[in-house]
């Protein structure tokens, strides 16, 4: 302020009235400059306490919650848990093929096949044969089979003329429960007998047919 | 500001002073000293006593209700249970506080967070004086203390994996539910 005095007074001595006054003027504005410094300190003092606010309410926000009167905490090592699975392999693979022998089959024959169901996954399996689709038929031979799948307990028991076992027309195949139930790690042994109908027509003399069998495991509760 | 200015700006600061302390410095004055006593403050903690202990209580189990989470799997329809015995120390003429378990502390995998649902349940140890325990909702109590200082509680955190979980949803993750971390907490609330 002193300095501002001093200036003001200066201006007057060395100069015209009328210019004086343009001079004052442009005095009283140098005068104004040093007004910035209170201004500069203001703008620091704002920004401090932008930087506080903005401290204060970040710190509250990462502990939400918790700011507000007494609390306690206790941790609890519960581990972790995994979870388990289930999975179904037909004799090592997920898509196995059922080999028949190649004698040809006459009316009122069969031939006889084996496949191992197993249980690979962490939890007990009820495996069901789910839909049959036949895939190719020559002759309308597919029309006079009858498949029959029974669980047996050896490759070696797998004879013609099984019962206890589902008995459909191949074309339409399915079981209506899961009849192979499997705890884990176990498997099944299923005989498959395929069966020309005695009754078959002469046309059918000469066909061929294949199929596909989708079996579906589900997560048996114990 | 001129000196006269400031001058009497301090001679009213004085003057306010001496009216501010006005009848302990003259004249007679008598003294009594009450017996106040000392005010203690309050306690509100809580700490883990023993261990956590896991136990199969599915409806249809495989070997017993046994059940270890470093070497076992969980699948559809198992219901688990995770006991631990905590200590609650309360004491306050107007505490009061909430318990519960932090949901932030525990991890889901993403392909289970609908399947798995976690619960949770606290019985009060009988003995004189314990702290009341009710329940205030979903897995959240309200505790109000007793006579007694401390109270052990018995918190059973439920794990279920949902049986309706279909297809292979969920299979084979090692860290289905990480509770490695679970925190169970105790917070106060004005009564």
């Amino acid at each position: 302020m002193a300095r501002i005095t001093l200036e003001f007074r200066v201006v007057q001595k060395t100069t015209a009235d009328g210019v004086a006054r343009g001079v004052r003027k442009a005095a009283v504005k140098a005068a104004a400059r040093p007004a910035t410094q209170p201004k500069a300190k203001s703008r620091s003092v704002i920004g401090g306490l932008i930087f506080v606010t903005t401290t204060i309410i970040l710190s509250l926000l990462a502990t939400t919650g918790s700011y507000a009167l007494w609390n306690g905490k206790t941790v609890v090592n519960g581990s972790s848990l995994s979870s388990g699975s289930t999975a179904l392999k037909i004799s090592g693979v997920t898509a196995y093929t059922l080999v028949f022998p190649s004698t040809p089959l006459a009316p009122g024959k069969s031939v006889l096949s084996t496949a191992t169901f197993q249980n690979t996954g962490s939890t007990p399996l009820s495996a069901a044969a789910s839909s049959t689709s036949i895939l190719t038929n020559t002759n309308g031979m597919a029309d006079y089979l009858t498949l029959t799948v029974t669980p047996v307990a050896s490759a070696g028991a797998c004879t013609a003329g099984l019962t206890g076992g589902t008995s459909a027309s191949l074309a339409s195949f399915t079981t209506t429960s899961a009849p192979y139930a499997m705890p884990v790690g176990a498997s099944q042994i299923v005989c498959f007998e395929l069966k020309l109908s005695a009754t078959a027509p002469s046309s059918v003399s000469g066909g061929a047919a294949s199929f596909r069998m989708n079996i579906t495991a589900t997560q048996a509760r114990p | 500001m001129n000196k006269l200015t400031k001058g009497a700006i301090a001679t009213a600061a004085g003057i306010a002073l001496l009216l501010g302390g006005a009848g302990t410095f003259a004249l007679w004055n008598g003294q009594t000293t009450i017996a106040g006593g000392t005010i203690s403050t309050g306690q509100l903690s809580i700490a883990s006593t023993n261990g956590p202990v896991w136990k199969d209580i599915s409806s249809t189990v495989v070997g017993g209700t046994t059940f270890d989470p470093s070497t076992q799997k969980i699948v559809p329809g198992d219901v688990l249970q995770l006991t631990q015995q905590v200590t609650l120390t309360t004491t306050g003429k107007n505490l009061k506080a909430n318990f519960t378990f932090d949901p932030t502390s525990i991890t889901t995998d993403p392909a289970l967070t609908a399947a798995l649902t976690e619960g949770l349940t606290a019985t009060v140890v009988p003995a004189t004086g314990a702290a009341t325990l009710t329940s205030t909702g979903s897995n959240a109590y309200s505790v109000v203390p007793g006579t007694a200082s401390t109270t052990v509680v018995n918190v059973v955190f439920t794990v279920t994996f949902a049986a309706g979980t279909t297809g292979t949803v969920g299979q084979n993750i090692g860290s289905a539910l990480n509770l490695s971390g679970l925190s169970y907490t105790l917070t106060q609330v004005r009564p």
